[in-house]
C-alpha cells in the first residue's frame, strides 16, 4: 500500500478506458473492411453511428486526464502516462475516423461495380489490427521491445500498400478492373496505410512514457 | 450529582471561600490600622523635617526698630500676637500630649530674626520659624515666661518689654527626612553595585559558559543562597563589610556604605536568578537569527539577548528596591540603629524600616510615628508593584 | 557559464553517534535557485546548515570532509566564520524579527560591521527592503516595531535583513512552511526575482515549490544524496528508482 492508493487506482481505471477504447476501434476497423468488401451498406451506415461511441470515449478519456492533472500534480513517471494517453486517444480516434471514411466509401459504391480481389488488402487490415493490439498491450506491460516491433511491423503494411498500387495499376493497364472500384480500393489501400502509421504513433508515445524521450526515425 | 458527591461540593467550596475570607480580613485588617492610624501624623512636614529636636538659645542686642506689622487675618483668637514683636504664638499639644507653645506667624521685620546664638555651636539654621516652640524667655529682672504659663502669658510678657535676656526655641522634630534620605541612598548604592554584578553573572552563565558540572554547582549554590535568612549576611556585614569600610573609608563604624554593600550581597542570588530567567526566556530563534548575519556572539547578547530581556530584568529591579526598603535585621548590624539628621554615606543612619524598629524599641513605644512610617512604606510598595505591572504590560506588546 | 559557488565533496557529519550526513558531493552554482527535497529527518536541512557553519553552534557536532566557499576550506583552522556568515546569509522557517524597529532590524547586520553613516545607512534599508518587495508596504511606518507586521510580511523582512549584509550566497530553510498560499507566492516570486543577483539554496517539503521555483535539485534520504541535477530532469525523468518513488509520493 503506496501512499497513494487512490491515485494508482485511478490510473489503473484510465488505462483500461484506453484499452477498452483501442478494442472498439480495432472491431470498427475490422466491420467496415467487412462491409467494403461485402458491398453491406446498412454494416456501413451502423458503423458510421457506431463511431460517435469512439469519440464520446476520447471525450471522456481527456476529461479523466484532465482531471487527474489538477488534481493529483503528477510528475515523472505519472506525468509521461498521461501525457501519453491524452496524445494516444487522438491517434485513436482518427483511427477510428478512417474506419468511417471506409464505411462512407462503401455507401457510395453502387452493386453495379465490380469487385476486384486482392489478397493483400485483407492482410493490410491483419497486420494494422495486429499492431494496434500489440501497441496496446506494450502500453500496459511497458514492454519496449514490443512496442519497437510495433515501428518495425509498419514496414509490412506499407509494403502491402506499394503491392497493390502496383497490382491496381497493373489491371487498369489491361481494363481488367472496373475503374470507380479501381479507385475505391486504392482509397481503402490508403487509409489502411494511414492507420498503419498511427498506430506507429502509439507505439511511439508508448517508447515516450517509458523512456521519457522521443524516438523519431 | 449523587449525594456523596454534592456533599463534597458542598464541603470544598465552603472550605475555599472561608479560607478566602479570612486572608482578606486579615490583609484588610492590617492595611486599615496602617491606614487609620497613620494618616494622623502624615504631613509634608514629616518627610521633610529632621528627626531630632535642636534647641536654640537666642539673645538679642539692643532693639531699635520694633515690627509695625499688624496681626495677619489669617490668624485666629487662639492665636495671641505681639505686634511690637511681629511674632503670634499658640497653645498646642505635643507627642506625649504635654503642653507646647508653637509659633505660628513671624512678621518679615520681626527684631527676632536677628538674634544672636548664645550657644557655642555653630548652628547653620539659627532661626526662629514658624512651627518651631518656644520653651522659655528670660528676662531681666522679671519672672521667665515658661511654656506651661501658655502662649497668652508669654505674649504679654513680651509686649512689656523691650529686651530679653534669652529666648530657648526649638524645632520640634519628629521628622523622618534622615531616614527617608539614607533608604534612597541606600536604593541608589546597592543597586550600583548589584545591578551590573548580577546581570553581568547572569549573562555569563546563560550565554557564555559552558554548561558543564562546574556550572550547575554554581547555579544550586546561588538557589541556596536565596533562602538564607537575611540576619546572617547581617552577621557578615558587621564582620567584614563594616571593618572594610572603616579602613578604607572615612567611615568610623557601621555606615550606609556597608549597609549597602551587605544588601547588595542579599539581592545578588535575587538579581541573578531573575536576569537569568529573563535571558531563557528570549527566544533561541533571536540569537541564531543574529549569529546567521554575521553578528559575533559578544554582539547577538549585548544588542539583541539583553535588550529583549530588559522587561523581565526591569521587574527583578523594582522587586529588588521592594526588597531593600523592607530589609531591617540586617541594617540593624551592618549600618547601626542611631537615627539622624544629617547624612553621609560614610556616617551612621537608619533606613525608614530600621527607623521602624527603632521606635518601636524606645520607652514608650512610638507606635503613631511608626504606623505613619508604615503608611508610607506601603505606599511605596504598592506604587512599584503598579509600576511592574504597567511595565508588564507595556513591554509584553513588543514580543506579541 | 555560471560559477561553482560552493563545491562539497566527501561531506560527512555526525551528531555525537549518530551520522546525520555521509559522503555529500555537490556543487551550488551563482544565479541559480538550489532546491534540497526529501523526507523529514533525511539530512537536508544539516546540510544547509553547513554551508554557513551554523551546525557550529550545536554541542558533539563532527564534521569530515570538504566545503569549499571561492577555492577556501570553510572547515579549516581559524577560517573567518563570521565573515563567512556576512557573505552566505539565512532565512528561518519561522520568520524570527528582532524585537526592535523594521528599520534597526534591516540596519542590524551593518551596524554590528561598523557602519554608522546615517545616510549609507538608509540607503541600505531603503533598497534591501525593495529588493525584498517590502518598501512599498513599509516605507511610512520605519520606526514602527516589527513585531507588528503580518507572517508574509516578516519572513519579507527577514529576508531584506539578510539582502542588507550584501551576500552572495541566501540559504532559506523552509521559507514558506509557515506562510498562507498568498504570502508563499508572494515569497516565491521573490526569490524567482532574487536569483538574479545571489545564488539560492533553498530547502522545502513541497514537491511542487521546488518544481515551481528551482533550477537544480537535490534529493536526500537517510543521510545520503541520492540524485542531484537539473530540476527539469529529476522531475520528469528521474535516474534513481527512490528519487521516482518519493517524488510521485509513492513513499515518504
Amino acid at each position: 500500500m503506496t501512499n497513494r492508493t487512490h491515485f494508482d487506482q485511478e490510473l489503473e481505471s484510465l488505462k483500461l478506458s484506453l484499452i477498452q477504447m483501442g478494442d472498439l476501434v480495432i472491431k470498427n476497423i475490422h466491420l467496415s473492411l467487412k462491409s467494403f468488401l461485402d458491398m453491406d451498406s446498412d454494416l456501413a451506415e451502423s458503423l458510421i453511428k457506431a463511431d460517435k461511441e469512439v469519440n464520446d470515449s476520447e471525450y471522456a478519456i481527456e476529461k479523466e486526464c484532465m482531471r487527474i492533472i489538477l488534481r493529483e500534480q503528477p510528475v515523472a513517471r505519472d506525468l509521461r502516462l498521461i501525457t501519453s494517453i491524452l496524445k494516444m486517444i487522438t491517434d485513436l480516434e482518427r483511427i477510428g475516423d478512417h474506419a468511417v471514411d471506409i464505411s462512407k466509401l462503401t455507401i457510395f459504391m453502387e452493386k453495379s461495380n465490380e469487385p476486384f480481389h486482392v489478397k493483400e488488402i485483407n492482410h493490410m487490415v491483419e497486420v494494422s489490427e495486429k499492431m494496434i493490439k500489440m501497441a496496446l498491450e506494450s502500453f500496459v506491460n511497458h514492454d519496449l521491445d514490443l512496442a519497437e516491433k510495433v515501428i518495425e511491423k509498419d514496414d509490412i503494411v506499407d509494403k502491402d500498400f506499394y503491392t497493390i498500387r502496383g497490382l491496381v495499376a497493373d489491371a487498369i493497364r489491361e481494363s481488367h478492373i472496373d475503374a470507380d472500384y479501381a479507385i475505391y480500393l486504392m482509397m481503402v489501400a490508403k487509409y489502411l496505410e494511414r492507420i498503419g502509421d498511427h498506430a506507429v504513433n502509439l507505439a511511439e508515445w508508448v517508447i515516450f512514457s517509458i523512456l521519457g524521450k522521443h524516438v523519431s526515425d | 450529582m449523587s449525594n456523596k458527591r454534592k456533599r463534597y461540593d458542598f464541603i470544598m467550596k465552603t472550605i475555599t471561600y472561608v479560607a478566602s475570607s479570612v486572608a482578606i480580613i486579615i490583609l484588610f485588617m492590617i492595611v486599615f490600622f496602617v491606614v487609620r492610624n497613620g494618616t494622623n501624623l502624615l504631613s509634608f512636614d514629616l518627610l521633610t523635617s529632621d528627626y531630632h529636636s535642636h534647641v536654640y538659645n537666642g539673645g538679642i542686642d539692643p532693639v531699635t526698630d520694633f515690627s509695625q506689622t499688624s496681626k495677619p487675618d489669617h490668624l485666629t483668637d487662639e492665636d495671641y500676637y505681639s505686634q511690637k514683636w511681629g511674632i503670634a504664638l499658640s497653645d498646642g499639644e505635643g507627642k506625649q500630649g504635654e503642653e507646647r507653645v508653637i509659633v505660628s506667624f513671624v512678621a518679615e521685620d520681626s527684631p527676632l530674626n536677628h538674634m544672636v546664638n548664645r550657644n557655642d555651636s555653630n548652628d547653620e539654621d539659627f532661626q526662629i520659624k514658624e512651627g518651631y516652640i518656644i520653651q522659655m524667655i528670660k528676662f531681666e529682672g522679671r519672672q521667665s515666661a515658661l511654656e506651661i504659663y501658655g502662649a497668652q502669658y508669654m505674649i504679654n510678657s513680651l509686649e512689656e518689654v523691650d529686651t530679653f535676656r534669652e529666648l530657648v526655641f526649638a524645632e520640634v522634630g519628629g521628622g523622618i527626612r534622615g531616614s527617608l534620605l539614607t533608604t534612597l541612598y541606600t536604593i541608589g548604592l546597592t543597586l550600583i553595585v548589584a545591578l551590573p554584578v548580577g546581570i553581568f553573572t547572569a549573562i555569563y552563565f546563560n550565554e557564555f559558559a559552558n554548561k558543564n558540572k562546574f556550572t550547575q554547582f554554581m547555579r544550586t549554590l546561588i538557589d541556596t543562597l536565596t533562602g538564607v535568612p537575611s540576619i546572617i549576611f547581617g552577621l557578615m556585614g558587621l564582620a567584614v563589610f563594616v571593618p572594610l569600610t572603616v579602613r578604607y573609608t572615612p567611615a568610623t563604624s557601621g555606615n550606609i556604605l556597608s549597609g549597602s554593600l551587605t544588601l547588595a550581597v542579599i539581592l545578588l542570588p535575587v538579581i541573578i536568578k531573575s536576569t537569568e530567567e529573563s535571558l531563557k526566556v528570549v527566544p533561541d530563534d533571536f540569537r541564531q537569527a543574529s549569529l546567521a548575519l554575521g553578528a559575533n556572539h559578544t554582539q547577538t547578547t549585548f544588542k539583541v539577548v539583553l535588550p529583549s530581556a530588559l522587561p523581565g530584568i526591569l521587574t527583578a529591579t523594582l522587586l529588588s528596591i521592594g526588597r531593600i526598603i523592607g530589609e531591617s535585621a540586617a541594617l540593624i548590624f551592618a549600618v547601626g540603629t542611631a537615627i539622624k539628621d544629617d547624612i553621609s554615606i560614610f556616617g551612621k543612619s537608619t533606613t525608614l524600616s530600621v527607623h521602624i524598629w527603632s521606635l518601636l524599641t524606645d520607652e514608650p513605644a512610638n507606635i503613631p510615628l511608626a504606623t505613619t512610617i508604615a503608611l508610607i512604606i506601603l505606599m511605596v510598595v504598592l506604587g512599584l508593584n503598579l509600576l511592574v505591572k504597567l511595565l508588564s504590560i507595556k513591554f509584553m506588546k513588543k514580543f506579541s | 557559464m555560471s560559477q561553482d559557488v560552493f563545491k562539497i565533496q566527501g561531506l560527512n557529519l555526525w551528531y555525537d553517534d549518530f551520522q546525520a550526513l555521509k559522503g555529500i558531493d555537490m556543487f551550488i552554482k551563482q544565479n541559480e535557485v538550489t532546491a534540497l527535497i526529501g523526507p523529514s529527518g533525511c539530512g537536508k536541512s544539516t546540510f544547509l546548515r553547513c554551508l554557513n557553519r551554523m551546525n557550529d553552534l550545536i554541542d558533539d557536532v563532527k564534521i569530515d570532509g570538504q566545503v569549499v566557499y571561492h577555492n577556501q576550506h570553510i572547515y579549516q583552522k581559524n577560517y573567518d566564520v563570521i565573515n563567512l556568515r556576512t557573505k552566505v546569509g539565512m532565512v528561518f522557517q519561522k520568520p524570527n524579527p528582532f524585537p526592535m524597529s523594521i528599520y534597526d532590524n534591516v540596519a542590524y547586520g551593518p551596524r554590528c560591521q561598523g557602519l554608522k553613516n546615517k545616510e549609507q545607512l538608509n540607503e541600505i534599508v531603503e533598497s534591501s527592503l525593495k529588493k525584498a518587495a517590502l518598501w512599498k508596504e513599509v516605507k511610512d511606518r520605519l520606526k514602527e516595531s516589527a513585531m507588528e507586521l503580518s507572517g508574509g510580511q516578516q519572513q519579507r523582512l527577514c529576508i531584506a535583513r539578510a539582502i542588507a549584509m550584501e551576500p552572495e550566497v541566501i540559504l532559506m530553510d523552509e521559507p514558506t512552511s509557515a506562510l498562507d498560499p498568498i504570502a508563499t507566492l508572494k515569497i516565491e516570486e521573490l526569490i524567482n526575482d532574487l536569483k538574479e543577483n545571489y545564488a539560492i539554496v533553498i530547502v522545502t517539503h513541497s514537491m511542487q515549490q521546488a518544481a515551481r521555483i528551482s533550477d537544480k535539485t537535490a534529493f536526500f534520504l537517510m543521510g545520503e544524496l541520492i540524485e542531484f541535477g537539473d530540476t527539469d530532469f529529476i522531475f520528469s525523468t528521474p535516474k534513481h528508482e527512490q528519487t521516482e518513488n518519493y517524488i510521485t509520493g509513492r513513499f515518504g
